[in-house]
């Protein structure tokens, strides 16, 4: 394999925002990734891995070395439907384990908002769905996983055997090695369909009370705000619950919901509309739609139930492929976990802060959390809301001050923000908010002492720039 | 449709295996490497569709080997219309000018045990009155290139010889397929930079499946390799010899 510059390649985050050129490797077999580990420390490069490079941020770019694709690593090792058990390689993607699950009524516990995710890439950042507050992240459904260390050996990790490492590796976003097999425990559910309720909020204070309530009686509860009204209705938004359907329900779909449709309302190839997004998109127009959408939802009767595939329900975004493009510049997703109790001031001075630079985030969730016992995964007993913000040429200074004050105010707080979605946050802030790191940093150095797996994420939150400058 | 298959256990073999084995085509793997061979079977299964049997066959071992092989397959799957042959080995034309071992076992993977194998299930397919014959050459093979003489000529002789197949035989009811494949992501160019209408093994088997449902002679994927390919073919000989690719 050739190390020349001529293989460096350009990646990029997945919001489009960062960048590196780095050697991409697509190792099909676990042997092949052995090699890929041995021609990277032979040329004294790093080695970060990636999926389906998902992660908006740098959690998988490693500018000047090594990125390790592990989406070709992609086999089912073996399903059970009897027991729900599945073992597969880090590549199967959530799409694939859910279209084999729900044929016998077995769901992924934790799924986030898009079905194309590696099921590698879910337990590295354990990411969280819509029943967070009750599931917790991906990891709390991992039985066991191989890991492949340092040194190229294979090992086994599980809550019994290994511990410290399988914790560690459950959202440590791959610094601790390449995940090449792991096996999950799916969650057996009356039917393959939710039944889907709305209902419309009118202050940022409502939607946190609403939702900590809805959170005791239901699945799946998603809140979606109007980010760009302020003043007195500041935050209002919708409120999706959903619960599995009992089998026999009135009119479920035909099927499993999973096919994307190519055109919008059977008429416009969806190209098309994400083109016209990248033009017509501005502070005026995305006002008007969340707005539109906003009145269109208070219209319909409140609490009507409509019975949806879970696919249409969870993975709304998916029908819009690559939306992420119609920010021409890209943008900086945040998303931040505030602990209970100050959910809502705290969800207040970040729309009022990103509002007040001129930032107001198109698509803005409101989710539940609850703990779990991974040191770096994004869980606490809290909620969290999300922010896109649309990079814009002449204003980046103003957008890093807006997301440096976030970082800031929810550290502050005693929250935490994503590393799936960071690229701003720096060494203090971190290390504050995850008290976990440094339990992490200790594992990671007692199985790769010499720093073979890094990633741009970890040069930035793992090393103290300020103490070596 | 059932389905004797040499080379399912990486690449674009693989995710044409899926493919095949999702809608309910019953395959027979055949390959060079017992575990990767149980693995695939497993993956098929565990994804709801289904290998009836797999068995050894390498294409750079001895060429006697093929009839016992098909026998085999034969068994398993009772009776079968269509073979797939996707099995082959690349190498840079540096490595393989410093390696006459690794040269002969080049030509004789890809071009004279390809062909061996491809002669015993003509044989077999037109006994039983015909089916599929689809196999896997290189865009390498379209023109003689500085990088890739070798390897180039490897897949030309099998993009002749399938071609020939096709005339002769298609009367008779052999339907040959050659799948000219441009530059796929497998691990095949692994580590190799990135170049113009690089595809994914996913993107391009709808395409290759369609070929071989419909019998297609030629199929050339991502289908702007054809293009690609024409304007190559006729680039003047002076210029082949100042260029690079």
């Amino acid at each position: 394999m050739s190390l020349s510059d001529a293989a460096l390649r350009r990646v990029s985050g997945w919001a489009g925002s960062v960048h590196c050129r780095a050697e991409v490797l697509e190792p099909e077999t676990v042997e092949q990734v052995g090699r890929a580990l041995a021609s990277a420390r032979r040329s004294s490069r790093s080695v970060a891995f990636c999926g389906r490079g998902l992660s908006s941020g740098d959690a998988f770019l490693n500018d000047g070395n090594v990125i390790v694709d592990l989406s070709r690593l992609n086999a089912v090792i073996d399903w059970n439907p009897d027991t729900g058990l599945l073992t597969c390689e880090p590549g199967l993607l959530m799409t694939e384990a859910l279209q084999l699950g729900l044929r016998d009524n077995w769901v992924v516990p934790a799924v986030p908002g898009t079905q194309w995710l590696s099921l590698g890439g879910a337990a590295a950042n354990s990411v969280h769905g819509k029943n967070s507050f009750k599931e917790g992240s991906f990891g709390a459904c991992v039985r066991s996983l191989k890991l492949m260390l340092a040194s190229g050996e294979v090992v086994q990790c599980s809550p019994d055997a290994g511990r410290d490492l399988f914790g560690a590796v459950l959202g440590g976003a791959g610094l601790l090695g390449p995940i090449v097999e792991l096996t999950l425990q799916l969650k057996k559910v009356p039917s393959p369909f939710v039944a889907v309720r709305h209902f419309t909020v009118g202050s940022i204070e409502e939607m946190v009370d609403r939702i900590s309530r809805d959170k005791q009686d239901h699945e799946y509860v998603i809140g979606q705000v109007d980010a760009l009204k302020g003043g007195r209705h500041l935050g209002r938004g919708t409120i999706h619950v959903a619960d599995f359907a009992e089998p026999g329900s009135a009119d479920p779909p035909k099927a499993l919901g999973a096919a994307i449709r190519p055109r919008m309302f059977g008429v416009v190839p969806k190209p098309w509309v994400i083109g016209a997004a990248r033009w017509f998109m501005n502070d005026l127009t995305m006002r008007a739609v969340t707005a539109a959408k906003y009145r269109l939802d208070a219209l319909g009767r409140p609490g009507k139930v409509s019975i949806k595939s879970f696919f249409d329900f969870t993975f709304l975004l998916d029908q819009l492929p690559g939306w992420q493009t119609c920010y021409r510049d890209g943008f900086i997703e945040q998303q931040a976990l505030v602990p209970d109790g100050r959910c809502s001031e705290t969800f207040r001075e970040l729309i009022g802060m990103a509002a007040a630079e001129g930032f107001p985030s198109l698509f803005t969730a409101v989710k539940a959390h609850r703990a779990d016992e991974f040191p770096t995964s994004f869980s606490q007993d809290g909620m969290s809301i999300t922010f896109d913000l649309p990079v814009k040429r002449r204003r980046t200074e103003a957008l890093h001050r807006l997301v440096g004050g976030m970082n800031e105010l929810v550290a502050s707080r005693g929250g935490k923000m994503y590393l799936a979605k960071d690229q701003t946050m720096t060494h203090r802030q971190f290390f504050a908010m995850y008290p976990g790191a440094a339990e992490v940093l200790r594992i990671k150095q007692r199985h790769d002492p010499d720093e073979l797996f890094q990633s741009q994420l970890y040069r930035r939150l793992y090393r103290d720039a300020e103490a070596a400058s | 449709m059932n389905v004797v298959f040499l080379g399912a256990t990486r690449g674009i073999g693989r995710a044409l295996a899926r493919a095949m084995s999702g809608r309910g085509d019953q395959l027979y793997l055949l390959g060079r490497d017992d575990e990767a061979l149980q693995a695939t079977a497993d993956d098929l299964a565990a994804r709801g569709g289904k290998a009836v049997g797999h068995g050894l066959l390498d294409l750079a071992g001895d060429a006697a080997a093929i009839p016992g092989a098909l026998d085999d397959a034969q068994g398993a799957l009772g009776d079968y219309d269509t073979v797939v042959v996707t099995a082959a080995i690349f190498h840079e034309q540096e490595e393989l000018e410093q390696d006459a071992d690794l040269c002969d076992r080049l030509l004789t993977v890809n071009f004279t045990n390809t062909i061996n194998f491809c002669e015993e299930a003509r044989r077999r397919l037109l006994a039983r009155g015909g089916g599929t014959l689809c196999v896997f050459s290189s865009v390498a093979g379209e023109r003689a290139r500085k990088p890739r003489v070798l390897y180039g000529a490897t897949k030309a002789g099998l993009t002749h010889y399938l071609e020939g197949l096709d005339h002769r035989y298609r009367r008779h009811g052999l339907k040959t397929v050659t799948v000219v494949p441009g530059i796929v992501r497998t691990d095949m160019i692994a580590g190799a930079p990135e170049r113009p209408f690089t595809a994914d093994p996913e993107q391009i088997v709808p395409a290759i499946l369609r070929a071989i449902d419909r019998g297609k002679p030629r199929i050339f994927v991502p289908p702007i390799w054809r293009l690609v390919m024409m304007v190559i073919r006729n680039l003047p000989r002076f210029v082949m010899r100042r260029v690079e690719f």
